[in-house]
């Protein structure tokens, strides 16, 4: 199978993949809310149960599957970001610091063990480079 | 479903949510792996789940052939984030290989229908010397048996005993605790590199041969049996 080059051929690869899934409608929504949206700096994860409820599309797993498969390696046209928000202040932070977070409790300001961490550590998303080039790319 | 009113979804509530996902419960892991030996932990539980969902069905197999069957993994593997092909290049025309998105990180299996131990043999040569050449970012691989006669168990055994008599420099055997006794790790030094290659040997039970009334009287159950005491008059004689 070769990469898509543009937003039609990732579509096929996601619909051939998906065919006959929820996924299917949610990915589709995804790639076309994506494509006007290349230059977006920051989309919450609930951004995208929001794209399927606006498509009355009810499907909790079939979100979560489609975001995980299009932050994947076959598509890869989201990349991920991680925040810290404590007191309405937001701090940029990265991967490994999340997962410091996340497995072992680790506040990734302070380095000090905080078993709320993981509340307070928010995942969102960007259009990645692929997608600025495919989705940017005319059919 | 909920919208999460105007509220983000934290690190906490998104492990839970995607933990009983059918296909992003390693969302989380793939973002987080920050080693190849990371990379290859998270694929094997990835190639167990997807091998689990088979063998609930290895009814649908049983005139299926070994590219169709890899085919369902592949899909798998590529709907949990992967990118997982068939027919690559490398040296040869690898039966599958997978990549993940955040490094060069890859690895190659080799898949057979497990009707003898020749087939296997074969399989296990193309991937150690045809296919991959060790190196820190693709130094594992795996074969997949998928095994249509009884005895899975058995039959991973006795191609232990095999593998192990092949003279190959450095080898050694490590026992698979994830998958019981349906797979075990073969490490030895690659040829050419000189550096040590791992192959993780899985069995995937697919054998389907009912035993009651209508299954015994089934055209096809019969042709299935008799090929199954053909494979193993085969391997006797050797």
């Amino acid at each position: 199978m070769k990469s898509p080059q543009n937003k039609n051929e990732a579509v096929q690869v996601l619909t051939t993949l998906w065919a006959g899934r929820p996924e299917v409608d949610v990915g589709c929504a995804i790639i076309e809310y994506l494509s006007s949206n290349l230059d977006a700096r920051h989309i919450p994860f609930s951004q995208f149960f929001r794209i399927a409820l606006e498509r009355k599309l009810d499907e909790r797993d079939a979100v979560l599957n489609i975001v995980n498969y299009l932050s994947g390696a076959q598509l890869h046209l989201l990349a991920k970001g991680f925040e810290y928000i404590e007191d309405d202040r937001a701090t940029e932070i990265d991967s490994l610091q999340a997962k410091a977070a996340y497995d072992a409790n680790i506040n990734p300001l302070t380095g000090q063990f905080d078993d709320a961490v993981k509340k307070k550590i928010f995942v969102y998303f960007i259009p990645s480079e692929v997608a600025k080039q495919v989705l940017g790319s005319a059919a | 479903m909920t919208l999460f009113n105007g509220k983000d979804i934290s690190l906490e509530e998104l492990g839970i949510m995607v933990s009983r996902s059918e296909f992003a419960f390693d969302m989380l892991r793939h973002e987080f792996s920050e080693s190849y030996d990371e990379f290859v932990e998270t694929l094997y539980d990835n190639i167990d789940k997807a091998i689990g969902k088979l063998e609930q069905n290895p009814q649908f197999y049983d005139a299926v052939g070994e590219d169709k069957i890899t085919h369902e993994i592949a899909n798998m593997l590529s709907m949990a984030g992967y990118d997982a092909r068939q027919g690559e290049t490398s040296g040869g025309n690898v039966d599958l290989t997978v990549q993940g998105y955040k490094s060069a990180w890859s690895w190659v299996g080799e898949a057979k229908i497990y009707k003898t131990i020749v087939d296997l043999q074969q399989g296990f040569l193309q991937l150690a010397t045809r296919y991959r050449n060790a190196s820190p970012v693709h130094a594992k691989a795996g074969i997949l048996a998928y095994t249509k006669r009884a005895d899975a168990a058995g039959l991973l055994k006795e191609w232990l005993e095999e593998i192990s008599k092949m003279g190959l420099p450095d080898f050694s055997v490590e026992v698979c605790k994830r998958r019981g006794g349906l797979a075990f790790y073969s490490s030895h030094k690659h040829e050419a590199s000189g550096l040590p290659i791992q192959v993780r040997h899985t069995a995937i039970s697919l054998y389907h041969l009912p035993k009651d009334k209508s299954g015994l009287n089934a055209q096809k159950y019969q042709a299935a049996h008799a090929a199954e005491v053909a494979a193993k008059t085969a391997d006797k004689a050797r």
